[in-house]
């Protein structure tokens, strides 16, 4: 504290909490009986604060440049869009007359477009014990057969629940029960569209349909989704591709 | 912690942004979803969220405010989500609850403390965006990055740290007389 004046590093050490004891108590008290010291402490907490948020902001602008390939041209996007969903409908015509002439794999198809869907919904935030975990944290475990039974323990309280039945259908699926995961991933179907989930719902239950050889349903809700906004639009398209 | 996530800490802890961003596109898709799965943000809230708490989450590791961290970064990252979004909603009562589970020691920055000197830190930052190179880039990676003397000397070719540290000193020091040049000095008291 030379000439009555703190020094920047001071003034952070102080902010920030890494002096001690008895340092801050000497400088708080300086704070409050020395009106210079305290003109320039305010200056330098302002310098520092300014330079944050200075360097913050910039650090901002950087990761927002992260997202202009997804946000720019937005013009251009929805001309590709139209044009997908034309593609979609010729490739759903065509397909329809090809459908009985396919030789790949519904397994293989299966295997290729199938990712465990993460838990969107709970416990991320913070570790709890073994015993004390939620089913979509034993999900996101994958401990799928505990999972499943947690979920039906919760789905007996709450049937309509779109999360429970969401997730229920995905450990199943995860087990490679497909046939198990349908009815959960059909009742979800009628449940509100708004929902978060609606989209992944519809894109595993047509994997699910395929998976259990339940063919005509699958090429019905892959043509929808490739002809939709979905995100799933484009894989939607690639196993219809491969479907033909 | 896992062995990946202290690799990317050590990463972070001894770089720049090129790490930062690495870590934002890491967990970005998955956080979007959950941002606006349980709070029902829309794309851009969430967007705007995550980048906050990846900003906070690298000040906090950087000042040494985070010494250590008990689970993985994903978990501290959602817990900084978490907290910007009650500050967003203005603690709906809706998510009570869910704010309560708060555990973690997050060193979010006090808003009132921040608005109360905000006008100084503005002038601040209109100072800076007159400050040239290499001043801006020597404080930048000094009380931004936390780089030590030596690094920083490094990265801005000065002959030592000894002379990196009066280069510093120089910076301020112009950065301090822009500001008081600009502005009345009442502005900051």
């Amino acid at each position: 504290m030379e000439n009555n004046k703190p020094d920047l590093e001071e003034v952070n050490a102080f902010l920030e909490g890494k002096m001690n004891e008895e340092e801050r108590v000497r400088f708080e008290k300086k704070i409050t009986t020395d009106a210079l010291f305290a003109r320039e402490f305010q200056l330098k907490k302002a310098l520092l604060g300014g330079m944050e948020d200075y360097f913050s902001n910039q650090l901002k602008k950087r990761l927002q440049q992260e997202e202009k390939p997804t946000t720019g041209n937005s013009r251009r996007l929805k001309i590709y869009r139209i044009a997908a969903i034309a593609a979609s409908i010729v490739l759903i015509l065509f397909s329809t007359f090809q459908i009985w002439f396919s030789v790949t794999s519904h397994e293989a198809i299966f295997a290729e477009f199938y990712q465990p869907y993460p838990n969107v919904v709970d416990g991320t935030e913070r570790q709890m014990s073994e015993e004390t975990l939620s089913p979509f944290q034993i999900y996101e475990n994958k401990d799928y057969e505990k999972a499943i039974a947690t979920f039906k323990n919760e789905l007996a309280l709450d049937p309509e629940d779109v999360a429970l039945n969401f997730y229920m259908a995905l450990s199943h699926l995860a087990l490679g029960n497909a046939g198990e995961a349908i009815p959960f991933l059909e009742k979800n179907q009628s449940g509100p569209k708004e929902d978060e989930l609606q989209e992944a719902n519809e894109w595993f239950l047509a994997l699910a349909y395929l998976k259990a050889g339940h063919r005509e349903n699958a090429m019905n809700l892959f043509s929808e989704i490739s002809g939709s906004s979905s995100s799933y639009q484009e894989s939607a398209k690639k196993v219809m591709e491969k479907l033909k | 912690m896992s062995t990946s996530d202290n690799i990317l800490l050590r990463k972070i802890l001894a770089g720049k942004e090129e790490e930062i961003v690495e870590l934002y596109n890491l967990y970005k898709d998955d956080f979007l979803r959950w941002a606006k799965f349980k709070f029902r943000l829309s794309e851009e809230e969430a967007i705007d969220i995550f980048q906050d708490a990846i900003i906070a989450f690298y000040k906090n590791i950087k000042s040494g405010k985070i010494i250590q961290i008990d689970y993985s970064i994903k978990n501290y990252l959602y817990a900084i989500g978490k907290n910007l979004i009650s500050n967003k909603l203005k603690f709906n009562q809706k998510f009570e609850n869910e704010f309560e589970k708060l555990e973690y020691k997050l060193f979010v920055e006090n808003e009132e403390d921040r608005i109360e000197n905000l006008e100084a830190r503005q002038n601040v930052m209109k100072a800076l965006e007159a400050l040239g190179d290499p001043c801006k880039t020597i404080l930048k990676l000094f009380y931004f990055d936390r780089f030590s003397m030596e690094d920083i000397a490094r990265e801005v070719n000065s002959k030592n740290a000894n002379v990196a540290k009066a280069q510093k000193n120089r910076c301020i020091n112009e950065l301090r007389k822009l500001v008081l040049k600009t502005f009345k000095e009442g502005d900051f008291f």
